[in-house]
């Protein structure tokens, strides 16, 4: 065969992927990812000479590309073909890596991991191995503050689901497992200080506003259940952390420990197999044990329709990339209110680069969104964003008024709390540009419920985020 | 801009491709070359110029020196620059740090890396040295010039060209179709060698060596920097096949940088088949000049450390490469002093020759993890745990990690292997362009949504 017929052919091929890439019509969301697109950069002085408006460009054109959750998933898949499946062992995901499932961590820096004093020379690191075992404890302190300072860095660089797949990220995923019992988690690692630093800024909001009654309820992630044996060593102690912050509340701040509740649930769907969340019937169970601490009626599950979601298969797919999991989709359960009435009003933000910027005009909307079967974003049924303040106002009239600081597992708690209080307003950690003394003062709010899961309660991002609210 | 990037492969190779083929009509007229230089210098300067604005300004000054120097007979003026700059950019934040560390000033300015620094340097360097030598002429055309030293195929990994071997390319060359028919392929194998082998190898790499001191095992230390051997290999090998099959389309033929490296018979035999312009450059310009091994043991023994110790710094500007280097220069006196005294290693019996094999595979392996941690104390962790325990009985992450990447694995020691005399999938066949067109679309599929995966050598 003549060799000019494989350069036609060759160049053929790509001019056909060229005219894909050019002229399809460029994606501008993911669904698998659950995030917005980068868009094209804008053109600044300062842009150019640094680099980023060049660079930009790169990143949109690779970021945008036609049909990218489809082609994705076929990258996927291809690189599931690197190796064995994991049939009914455990498979990891990037764990203790720092490394991150997702491109755009990938971006970031890893942690520097400071030496430990004394160890600056090429001749150091032949000095007995003793010598740096007795630097251990001083250096995991450097590097928890290291891993400390990188979480607040990244985290306050990207939007919600990022940060989601940056908790993923730093810890690494477990598989395990198979068919209709495979189980995607992501393992834990927080530290005790964080922890006392959450609840310490739990307390502040009390010493704050000494009239509202401030509850605490850290809400534990799926590992801290559902770890085989032998991924324990790989995984921290929530249980740990959730006692280190009820022992920290002060006498007047109400912990709203649920780990045993759920503890007792577990052979029930209370967690999701293919997302990072908990599941609607988790949440219920919570909100129930918070609902007995905050003394106020509560609604039994025999009050609420029950709503399917089926085939839906959730974030741990695209960041565990994990094609075991794809192929073992779950229903998503969740349960609507119908003895009830009441109305929601959301104010939406607009962000910038994942950040808000400024509000926009309230609007009324549908507290449980609707999605189809098989869509990836079924737990965002409840309230369809976190980039919004929602407030929902109830027929229960009992003059309660409750505000959730929460991240994206808080927002299944709100919807069963409609036959406890008279309005519930909701607000996310990460989207919030008021002063929440002005907004609790605004609104005649009596009650204060922090809903973040144990991942987040850990990092010292969420705790700067919460203080800042009580000073701007 | 890296070429293993959708906009590079998408939108800049085509605009070139494009420009020079009007080029090529145009230069047709005359037979001359120079519509085409034109415009791979327009597009070399815009190549850089889109990762590094301000530097290009670092690049265009240093051609302007050479040419200056050059025409005028100081090349060492030049070669001094250059020696410059490279302690500025390069290891600038190092020694600011070490002066902080040793109580001096903090410092107060954070130097960042023009990328490319340590290879176009050396390949100014070559020229002058060359034309102060009276190998070659100096370069009338600072364009010319400016294309010798920027040119965007080589310019940011190498391989590191000498003037004189494409001093007549620049001038005048020919592009067949058996050249592009060559060029594609090989630009595609060094696609899919960093893209579906190396970029892969980087999760296994993080995985393992990345991992928390106390939680890697000895088999994670070693499947770790197995791994990374095996990534580095492929991701700097891919780079210079993408840059020799570019230099062929367009007429230029750049040396080989790697001889399959893992198949060495001894560390001295690695370094002629791992980086060979780089080694190549070392031997000519500092060893050879410094009397080579016409000279007394001592001093012998001087210019090796000396040679490797450069070497090893060349890498980057920490510590442990300076280590790197000196753990190779000691290997190779030990070598040359005791078992290559006598013969080379393809002169010895075949049970001497696979074990000269294993050993040098091993040390190589060893070298790496140097390499790897730039961190002294994760070092120093890392060889406990590689030769001295660590050993978890149930090792669960380290057996899913193997698991989950065997396929790749036994890919990429394949792949190590020398090319088979007859090619598996001549380009002049089906198979051949059926396995061409799914490297392609494979490697096309991986970067879709990557936003970042540098070259590893672009750092250095």
């Amino acid at each position: 065969m003549n060799k000019r017929i494989y350069l036609i052919a060759v160049l053929l091929w790509f001019l056909a992927i060229e005219a894909f890439l050019l002229f399809a019509k460029r994606s501008e969301a993911s669904e698998l990812e659950r995030r917005k697109l980068n868009t094209f950069p804008e053109l600044t002085a300062d842009a150019y000479w640094s680099g980023d408006f060049t660079e930009g460009i790169s990143n949109w054109f690779s970021d945008t590309v036609p049909m990218r959750d489809t082609l994705m998933e076929q990258a996927m898949t291809l690189m599931g073909a690197k190796g064995l499946a994991g049939g009914s062992g455990v498979v990891f995901v990037g764990v203790g890596t720092g490394a991150a499932p997702a491109e755009n961590v990938q971006e970031t820096e890893p942690a520097p991991v400071a030496a430990p004093s004394g160890i600056h020379s090429v001749a150091d690191v032949w000095a007995p191995y003793e010598a740096l075992v007795d630097e251990h404890d001083r250096q995991i302190a450097e590097e928890e503050a290291a891993k400390a300072h990188r979480n607040e860095r990244i985290e306050k660089d990207f939007n919600g689901a990022v940060d989601d797949q940056y908790i993923l990220a730093k810890n690494g995923i477990i598989v395990t497992g198979s068919g209709a019992q495979t189980r995607a988690m992501m393992l834990y690692g927080g530290n005790k200080d964080v922890a006392v630093s959450y609840a310490q800024m739990v307390n502040h909001y009390k010493e704050v506003m000494p009239k509202v009654n401030v509850y605490c309820m850290p809400i534990p992630t799926s590992i801290a259940y559902y770890c085989p044996a032998e991924a324990l060593r790989y995984t921290g102690s929530q249980v740990d952390r959730i006692n280190d912050m009820m022992e920290t509340f002060s006498d007047d701040v109400v912990g709203v420990d649920i780990y045993s509740v759920l503890g007792e649930h577990t052979d029930e769907p209370i967690y999701s197999r293919t997302d990072h969340h908990w599941a609607p019937l988790g949440a219920f169970y919570a909100a129930q044990k918070f609902a007995e601490e905050a003394d106020v009626p509560f609604m039994e599950l025999s009050e609420y329709e029950e709503k399917h979601i089926n085939n839906y298969v959730g974030t741990m797919y695209m960041w565990s990339k994990s094609q075991q999991v794809k192929d073992n989709p779950e229903t998503f359960v969740y349960y609507e209110p119908t003895s009830l009435e009441y109305r929601t009003t959301y104010i939406d933000y607009v962000t910038q680069n994942g950040n808000p910027v400024k509000e926009e005009a309230p609007h009324d909307g549908h507290f449980f969104q609707k999605y189809p079967d098989g869509h990836s974003d079924a737990y965002c049924t409840f309230m369809g964003s976190d980039e919004r303040i929602t407030q929902v106002h109830t027929s229960t009239m009992n003059g309660r008024k409750l505000l959730v600081i929460k991240d994206s597992f808080g927002n299944a708690v709100p919807g069963y709390l409609f036959g406890s209080f008279q309005e519930v307003h909701v607000i996310d950690y990460r989207y919030f540009l008021r002063n929440v003394v002005e907004y609790v003062a605004e609104y005649g709010i009596t009650d204060i419920l922090f809903a973040h899961n144990v991942s987040h309660a850990t990092t010292p991002y969420i705790v700067t985020c919460c203080e800042r609210f009580l000073t701007r | 801009m890296i070429f293993a990037d959708l906009f590079f492969i998408y939108i800049f190779l085509p605009a070139f491709a494009l420009c020079t083929m009007i080029a090529h009509f145009a230069d047709a007229r005359d037979g001359g070359m120079r519509f085409q230089n034109a415009v791979l210098i327009v597009f070399s300067f815009v190549f850089y110029a889109w990762g590094e604005p301000i530097y290009v300004f670092l690049i265009l000054a240093g051609v302007f020196v050479d040419y200056v120097c050059a025409m005028t007979g100081h090349e060492r003026l030049a070669v001094a620059f250059h020696v410059l700059s490279l302690v500025v950019f390069k290891y600038g934040n190092l020694i600011l740090a070490t002066v902080e560390q040793a109580g001096g000033p903090a410092p107060l300015i954070d130097i960042r890396l023009p990328i490319g620094i340590s290879f176009y340097t050396f390949q100014s360097v070559t020229y002058l040295l060359d034309v102060r030598r009276g190998v070659c002429e100096p370069q009338r055309n600072p364009f010319y010039l400016f294309l010798y030293i920027a040119m965007f195929p080589q310019l940011v990994a190498g391989p590191i060209v000498r003037y004189r071997t494409i001093e007549r390319q620049i001038r005048s060359r020919h592009i067949r179709s058996s050249d592009l028919v060559y060029g594609v392929n090989r630009f595609l194998t060094g696609l899919a060698k960093k893209v579906l082998l190396a970029n892969q190898l980087a999760e296994l790499t993080a995985a393992t060596l990345d991992t928390d001191p106390q939680m890697m095992s000895t088999g994670m230390a070693w499947l770790g920097i197995f791994a990374f051997a095996l990534q580095i290999y492929f991701d700097f090998s891919g780079y210079s096949d993408m840059a020799i099959g570019m230099g062929r389309c367009m007429g230029f033929r750049f040396e080989e940088n790697f001889d399959s490296p893992y198949l060495c018979a001894s560390v001295t035999d690695f370094w002629r088949r791992w980086h060979i312009s780089l080694g190549t450059f070392f031997r000519d310009y500092v060893y050879i000049p410094l009397g080579g091994n016409r000279v007394s043991g001592t001093r012998h023994i001087f210019n090796i450390m000396l040679v490797w110790l450069l070497t090893g710094f060349w890498h980057g500007a920490h510590w442990n490469y300076l280590l790197w280097g000196l753990y190779y220069g000691l290997l190779l006196i030990i070598e040359k002093y005791t078992v290559l005294k006598n013969a080379e290693p393809e002169d010895r019996a075949l049970p001497a020759r696979i074990a000269g094999h294993v050993a040098s595979l091993f040390f190589v392996l060893a070298g790496w993890g140097i390499f790897y941690f730039e961190d002294f104390s994760r070092m120093g962790y890392f060889f406990r745990n590689l030769f001295f325990g660590n050993v978890v009985a149930n090792d669960t992450l380290c057996a899913g990690l193997f698991r989950q990447n065997l396929f790749l694995l036994i890919v990429c020691v394949i792949a190590c292997l020398p090319k088979p005399r007859k090619r598996l999938f001549s380009t002049a066949s089906v198979p051949g362009i059926i396995w061409s067109v799914l490297l392609l679309t494979a490697s096309t599929l991986l970067l879709i949504g990557a936003t970042s995966n540098p070259f590893l050598y672009t750092r250095f």
